[in-house]
C-alpha cells in the first residue's frame, strides 16, 4: 500500500450493489455496513464484469468453539477467484447466532492466526470503523496470488446493547484499546496496518456496552492482562 | 409459574412474507437534518451509512432517502463537522 495515498470518500463508486429490499439488519447494522464496503471495494474490479450474481451472506453451520460443546455460526462470504482461489470474509459479531444473539463467556478463537497456520496466502483483520483500511485489504485480497481470508468486526448494537449511533466508535474503540488489533500477514510476515503505540484501556471499550454490565472489576483487569499479552505476542512476530 | 402452552392465541399469520409491503424506513422515530452552511460535501456521511440510505443531490449536497433511512444516528454522530443533527420524526 502506498503509504502517502490520499483516501477522499467523495471518490467512491456510486454504484449501490448492497440495497436488500427487504428489512434485514437492524437500524445501525455493523455487518451491513461492513458488506457495504465490501462491495464498494470490489465494486471496480469484480462485480462490473458481470460473471456472478453478488451473495448474500451464507452461514457457516459448525465451527468449534474454544470450549469443548461450544459452537458459534459467523456469517461467511466467498468469492471465487481466478483459477480456484476463494476469498473468505468472516463478519464476526462476537454473538452465538444460534437463536437471535446469545452471550456465552469464553475467550474467542483466534480465526487468522488459524487461517495463517493453514498456509493461506493473504490474511488480514478488519474493522468497518475504518473504511479506508478494510478497502483497501478487500482490494488486495482480491488481487493476491493466492487464498485470501480476511476477518472483519462488526459491532452490533442489539447484540452487544448499546446505542444504535455508536457503532462507528465501538469499532474505532476495539482498535483503538488493541483488543482487536488491525494487521495483515503476507505470505506469513505480520505487518501492523494501524501502529497504536499508547493503548487505551479495554474499560473505556467495554462501558458503552450492556452485556459487559455484569463484569466485576476483577473480570475487567483479567481482560485487560489477557489483551496486553495477545498484542504482544502480536508484536514480537511482526 | 406459566410456560407457552398456557399462553393465549394473541393472532394467527395466514400468509408468509408479511414484513414485504412495509419499507425498512418506517419504524424510525427520528430522521437527519443537514446544516447547509457547515456541509463541506465531503461524503463521509454517504460513506458510514449502514442502510445505503444517504444519497448525493444535483448540487453536491446529501439527503437521505425517506424509503430506507431507520433513523440510526451514526452519520450525525461522525460528521466532523456536526452538520447533521437528528430531528425527530412527525
Amino acid at each position: 500500500m502506498d503509504r502517502y495515498a490520499v483516501f477522499v470518500p467523495k471518490l467512491l463508486p456510486r454504484q449501490e450493489c448492497f440495497l436488500p429490499d427487504a428489512p434485514v439488519s437492524c437500524k445501525g447494522c455493523g455487518e451491513s455496513m461492513a458488506v457495504r464496503q465490501v462491495y464498494k471495494a470490489l465494486a471496480a474490479d469484480v462485480i462490473q464484469k458481470g460473471t456472478w450474481k453478488i451473495p448474500w451472506k451464507q452461514p457457516l453451520p459448525e465451527l468449534k468453539g474454544s470450549e469443548k460443546g461450544e459452537m458459534f455460526s459467523p456469517s461467511l462470504l466467498r468469492i471465487p477467484k481466478a483459477g480456484k482461489q476463494v476469498l473468505s470474509i468472516c463478519f464476526d459479531n462476537e454473538a452465538l447466532m444460534v437463536k437471535g444473539a446469545l452471550g456465552k463467556a469464553f475467550w474467542k478463537k483466534h480465526m487468522p492466526a488459524v487461517a495463517v497456520a493453514d498456509g493461506v496466502y493473504y490474511v488480514a483483520t478488519a474493522c468497518p470503523g475504518y473504511p479506508f483500511d478494510l478497502m483497501e485489504k478487500v482490494r488486495k485480497a482480491y488481487h493476491a496470488p493466492g487464498d485470501a481470508f480476511l476477518h472483519i468486526l462488526c459491532p452490533c448494537p442489539v447484540g452487544w446493547d448499546f446505542d444504535a449511533s455508536l457503532s462507528v466508535k465501538i469499532g474505532k474503540l476495539a482498535v483503538d484499546s488493541t483488543l482487536f488489533p488491525l494487521y495483515e500477514v503476507i505470505n506469513g510476515k505480520y505487518f501492523l496496518t494501524i501502529e497504536t503505540p499508547q493503548p487505551r484501556p479495554v474499560k473505556d471499550y467495554i462501558r458503552y456496552q450492556g452485556r459487559c454490565k455484569d463484569l466485576t472489576e476483577a473480570a475487567v483487569d483479567e481482560i485487560q492482562k489477557m489483551v496486553k499479552l495477545d498484542y504482544q505476542k502480536l508484536l514480537s512476530t511482526v | 409459574m406459566s410456560t407457552w402452552e398456557h399462553n393465549k392465541v394473541g393472532c394467527i399469520l395466514l400468509e408468509k412474507n408479511q414484513a414485504q409491503p412495509f419499507k425498512k424506513g418506517d419504524k424510525r422515530t427520528q430522521k437527519p437534518a443537514w446544516d447547509t452552511d457547515k456541509c463541506t460535501k465531503c461524503a463521509l456521511c454517504y460513506l458510514y451509512c449502514p442502510d445505503a440510505a444517504i444519497r448525493e443531490k444535483a448540487d453536491g449536497l446529501f439527503e437521505a432517502d425517506p424509503d430506507y433511512c431507520k433513523g440510526c444516528g451514526i452519520c450525525a454522530r461522525e460528521c466532523w463537522f456536526g452538520a447533521i443533527s437528528m430531528v425527530e420524526e412527525r
